[in-house]
Parts: structure tokens; C-alpha cells; sequence
């Protein structure tokens, strides 16, 4: 690999952008190369120092109460908010399921205590009554 | 609500001001909510937020008449060339960073901001803004030489 071919590449594999075999050519470029080690280290003091910029700049951060603020705002238009059409379905089916596994929960506790009245009974729990369960 | 600095550290500096900023946020996470069985559970939700985001914004742009950002064809001819690249001055601080940021055309300023301050990839970043993979390639490779030349000027 050429300096000029790993310089177009740099940006991409300081943001992990590239395929596994382009990030060996480009890493084996750089072993060889201090020119372009150098200007990688360039490249990355500039995009950590811009981070760094913006989460210590005062003008950017947000005001503390604000994020309460917002879930107070967010939680009034939520509730405001008509309930659309597909959230009424998907409401009806969460319901029907909800019934569904409420009866199977019913119908299995109700064997279960059948088996433990049973068990309490000096009844011999045989592998036939475990199999209904 | 993990996110809410994150987007109002982009909305603020685009918008510049406190007030809109705030508003845009609320607006970004009221749409999020209302949208939320769009969003697909283990992809990036900070991505998808800041996409809204971008949404909101260019659509509030043009409803006050400002065109959302744009380059025309030869504007993108010449975000894909190379300009001369400066070497990055020893010590920078935060102002010669955000100064010189804030002299470069706006649509390279975008790119930067989600690829270098919020570390969006390159594909939540075409989709955040609407452009294909390349032109976001082609508008960081200029934009950060862009950078570079302003931060050796303004130590010239």
C-alpha cells in the first residue's frame, strides 16, 4: 500500500469503518510508515479533541433540570395523545394472550394442588401422575 | 432518559440558541415516543434518536423558509477532491477547535459533529441526513481538511 492510498484510508479506520483485510493492509502500511503513524496521531487528536470541546464547552450542556422538565411535558402529551388505531389492536391482542396463559396458569395450579393433596395422603405418587401434571 | 445531553449538545449547536434547542429536543423525543414500534431493538437508538433530530430540523427550516442544507453537484464534485491538508498546530484548545468548526460551510460542520462528536457510522449518518454513504465519505474526508486549513490560519 501506497502513503497516498493509507491517507485516503485513515479517517475510515480511525472510525472503524473498514473491511477486516483493508484494516490489516492499512495497519501493516502503518508499522513501516512514521509518516503516516504521524499523521494518524494527527487525525486523532484532532476528533478527540473536538469531543472533548464539545462536552467541556458550558454553552452545550444541557440545564439540569431540564431533562425533569421534559419527562414531566413528554408524559402530559402522552397522555393528551389519542390512542392510534394499531395500539387499540395490539391492546386487544395482549388482552386475548394475557387470557389465555391466565386460564393455562389456573388449570396447571389447580393439578399441582391436586398432586400435593395427594403426596399429603400417603398416596405413592406413581410416574403416571407426574406425566398429567 | 440517557440521550437527552447528547441531542441537545447537537440541536445547541446548530441552532444556537437555548431556547429552540430545548424545543427541538422535546419535539425529537415526543415524535421518538409516538414512533417508538418503528424502532428496531438492538440497532443504535442514539442513531435513530439523532435522525429524528435532523428530520425535525430540516423540516422546522423549511417551514420558517430557510432551505434545509444542500450542495449542488458541483459542490459535491468538490467535497470529493482533497484540498491542501495543513499538518493539526501542537496545542489547541477548546475555542480554537469549536471557532474554526464554526467557520466551515454548515453541511461539512454536520457530518463532523455526528461522526466525530457523537461517533455515529457512516451509514447512521447517510440516514440521519438523507444522503448516500459516499457523499458522507466525501463531506468528512473535505470537511476535516476544511478544519484543518482554518485552525492553521487562525494560528497564522
Amino acid at each position: 500500500m501506497q502513503c497516498r492510498d493509507a491517507r485516503e484510508l485513515l479517517d475510515s479506520f480511525i472510525g472503524e469503518e473498514l473491511l477486516v483485510e483493508t484494516n490489516h493492509d492499512v495497519l501493516r502500511h502503518l508499522a513501516t510508515c512514521p509518516e503516516c503513524s504521524a499523521e494518524l496521531e494527527n487525525r486523532r487528536r484532532l476528533r478527540t479533541g473536538l469531543r472533548q470541546a464539545f462536552s467541556r464547552s458550558a454553552d452545550l450542556q444541557v440545564r439540569p433540570e431540564f431533562a425533569s422538565e421534559l419527562t414531566a411535558q413528554l408524559r402530559a402529551s402522552s397522555r393528551s395523545a389519542v390512542r392510534p388505531v394499531w395500539q387499540a389492536r395490539w391492546f386487544a391482542i395482549a388482552a386475548s394472550l394475557l387470557l389465555v396463559v391466565g386460564a393455562g396458569t389456573y388449570v396447571l395450579r389447580t393439578r399441582i394442588s391436586e398432586a400435593t393433596r395427594l403426596a399429603a395422603g400417603d398416596h405413592q405418587i406413581t410416574q403416571g401422575s407426574v406425566r398429567a401434571l | 432518559m440517557p440521550h437527552v445531553d447528547s441531542l441537545f449538545r447537537t440541536a445547541m449547536w446548530f441552532e444556537r440558541d437555548r431556547h429552540e434547542a430545548e424545543d427541538l429536543v422535546q419535539e425529537t423525543l415526543r415524535q421518538a415516543l409516538e414512533s417508538f414500534h418503528r424502532y428496531t431493538p438492538g440497532t443504535n437508538c442514539r442513531a435513530w434518536l439523532m435522525s429524528i433530530l435532523q428530520h425535525v430540523r430540516s423540516n422546522r427550516r423549511r417551514a420558517k423558509g430557510r432551505s434545509p442544507v444542500m450542495l449542488t453537484d458541483a459542490e459535491e464534485q468538490l467535497a470529493s477532491t482533497v484540498p491542501f491538508v495543513p499538518p493539526v498546530p501542537e496545542h489547541l484548545t477548546d475555542e480554537d477547535l469549536l471557532g474554526a468548526l464554526r467557520r466551515i460551510p454548515p453541511q461539512y460542520q454536520e457530518v463532523i459533529v455526528l461522526s466525530d462528536v457523537e461517533e455515529l457510522s457512516y451509514k447512521d449518518i447517510a440516514s440521519a441526513l438523507s444522503i448516500p454513504i459516499g457523499t458522507v465519505m466525501s463531506r468528512l474526508h473535505r470537511g476535516r481538511a476544511l478544519l484543518r486549513q482554518e485552525l492553521t490560519t487562525a494560528r497564522g
